[in-house]
């Protein structure tokens, strides 16, 4: 082997590039040549020299939008139809599951297509159990779902990969309105995720309205004892686009998340979050 | 040494987007915009991104295009540099000078100038798996070289500067 080519292996070894077979090889070698030795020892010095850039880190927390690589098996766009095609269909099955179970459970059945709360305050019990209600109706129709969005515009939902649900479901209630308080074009978005799993949704939009442009959600929610950590990144589909993203700790209490500036208003975000208890539907 | 290809989500990667952008701004809080920014980018993109890289490399791709829109923000209005520069365009392939508030232990400027003037094709091969801290198979995915080829070039860029600094090389570290 030529003395470049030696010296190469040593700088590979230095990087941590060897395996261990041909690692062992070169540090035999090594102990037995004083000359090498030193240049180990050069190359180690100078290594040591970037480990201060190699081990920067940033100071501030950076919202990442968490999600598996699409080699993971995700297929965003296939599971986006057939999570259309099912909330069509889903919505006249509701009807009549509703009016079926409207004449056994009372009044529970009649909100069948979910209403997000007011969010000026605490979420109530009653509020909790209702939207609890509404998702495992959901899934008794459609089968366990990775997540759910609903407005007064429509339904997304999205059929769990397996029959088996990663996580708890947390419910996360999501308010824009808008910052001048003049009540135009405010929304509420009720959505169910599943407790740490990154989760992608396309909010539902009223296009007749105008004035607010279509919306990609992405959430990351991990409960913390009685709060949940979201992570969260909103970003508008728009001619200009506009973004929102961070990380808060969110509770039954709204909690503000940020301003949205869109093309022609500002709009204030806050949300409410729980874990969505399976026995609350009952 | 931190995980390569094996690691399938976004934040996952941050930490090394960070101390590339790092490296091409020179700034702290502008690299961390600048990450942001390339978060929400590979977001807004991510129904492109079909695997045919790895998402490391994706990622690289979005991070060093986003740190480049940030110099050139920067620099908008700079009459002695234009956006058609090739100074200004081979930057993200150099090493920022960078803040005073930057802690860079032993990367003094005359390390981080002799890094920059490395032979271009040693250069990237040295700044990505030096600073940036890229395993070689994943320097040789975004160089789209052998992986023989980036070792040898790593070489060759850490031979030329340990004959530069000669003895000296025990102060840059000290």
């Amino acid at each position: 082997m030529s003395e470049s080519n030696e010296e190469n292996r040593l700088s590979s070894l230095v990087d941590g590039e060897l395996d261990s077979d041909r690692l062992n090889e070169t540090l035999l070698e090594v102990l037995d040549d004083a000359e090498r030795r030193e240049e180990l020892k050069r190359l180690l010095l100078l290594r040591k020299a970037f480990a201060p850039w190699r081990s920067a880190e940033p100071s501030r927390a950076i919202a990442a939008p968490a999600r598996r690589a699409a080699a993971s098996g995700e297929r965003h766009a296939a599971r986006h139809w057939v999570g259309m095609a099912a909330a069509a269909a889903l919505g006249g099955v509701l009807v009549l599951t509703g009016v079926w179970m409207g004449g056994r459970n009372g009044p529970v059945a009649h909100n069948s297509q979910l209403r997000a709360p007011d969010m000026s305050d605490t979420v109530l019990a009653d509020k909790q159990r209702e939207i609890a209600t509404v998702f495992a109706l959901h899934q008794a129709v459609a089968g366990p779902l990775d997540w759910y969005a609903d407005t007064e515009d429509g339904i997304r939902l999205s059929s769990a990969k397996s029959r088996v649900p990663m996580g708890r479901p947390v419910a996360v209630l999501l308010r824009l309105t808008s910052a001048t308080g003049n009540g135009r074009g405010n929304k509420d978005y009720m959505i169910v995720c599943r407790e740490k799993t990154p989760t992608t949704i396309e909010l539902p939009s009223d296009s007749s309205e105008g004035d607010m442009p279509p919306l990609k959600l992405t959430l990351w929610a991990t409960p913390n004892e009685e709060e949940i950590d979201v992570q969260y990144a909103l970003v508008t589909d728009d001619s200009l686009p506009a973004i929102l993203a961070g990380q808060r700790t969110v509770g039954l209490a709204t909690t503000p998340l940020g301003q949205l500036a869109l093309e022609r208003r500002l709009v204030d975000v806050t949300a409410n979050a729980w874990v969505l208890a399976e026995g609350d539907a009952k | 040494m931190v995980n390569d290809c094996s690691e399938t989500r976004i934040e996952d990667h941050l930490p090394r987007m960070y101390r590339v952008a790092l490296r091409i701004v020179g700034n702290p809080d502008e690299a961390e915009d600048v990450v942001q920014d390339a978060c929400v980018k590979s977001l807004r993109g991510w129904d492109g991104f079909h695997g045919q890289c790895a998402l490391i490399t994706w990622l690289h791709r979005i991070t060093v295009n986003c740190a480049r829109d940030h110099l050139r923000r920067r620099r908008r209005g700079d009459k002695e540099m234009t956006l058609d520069d090739p100074s200004t365009i081979a930057l993200d392939e150099c090493v920022a000078a960078p803040d005073s508030e930057l802690d860079t232990g032993a990367l003094c400027d005359r390390v981080r100038e002799m890094v920059n003037r490395l032979p271009d094709d040693c250069r990237a091969a040295f700044i990505m798996t030096q600073l940036d801290g890229y395993r070689y198979d994943v320097a040789a995915s975004l160089l789209k070289l052998p992986r023989g080829t980036v070792a040898s070039r790593v070489f060759r860029a850490k031979r030329l500067l340990l004959e530069q600094l000669g003895d000296q090389i025990d102060e840059v570290v000290q």
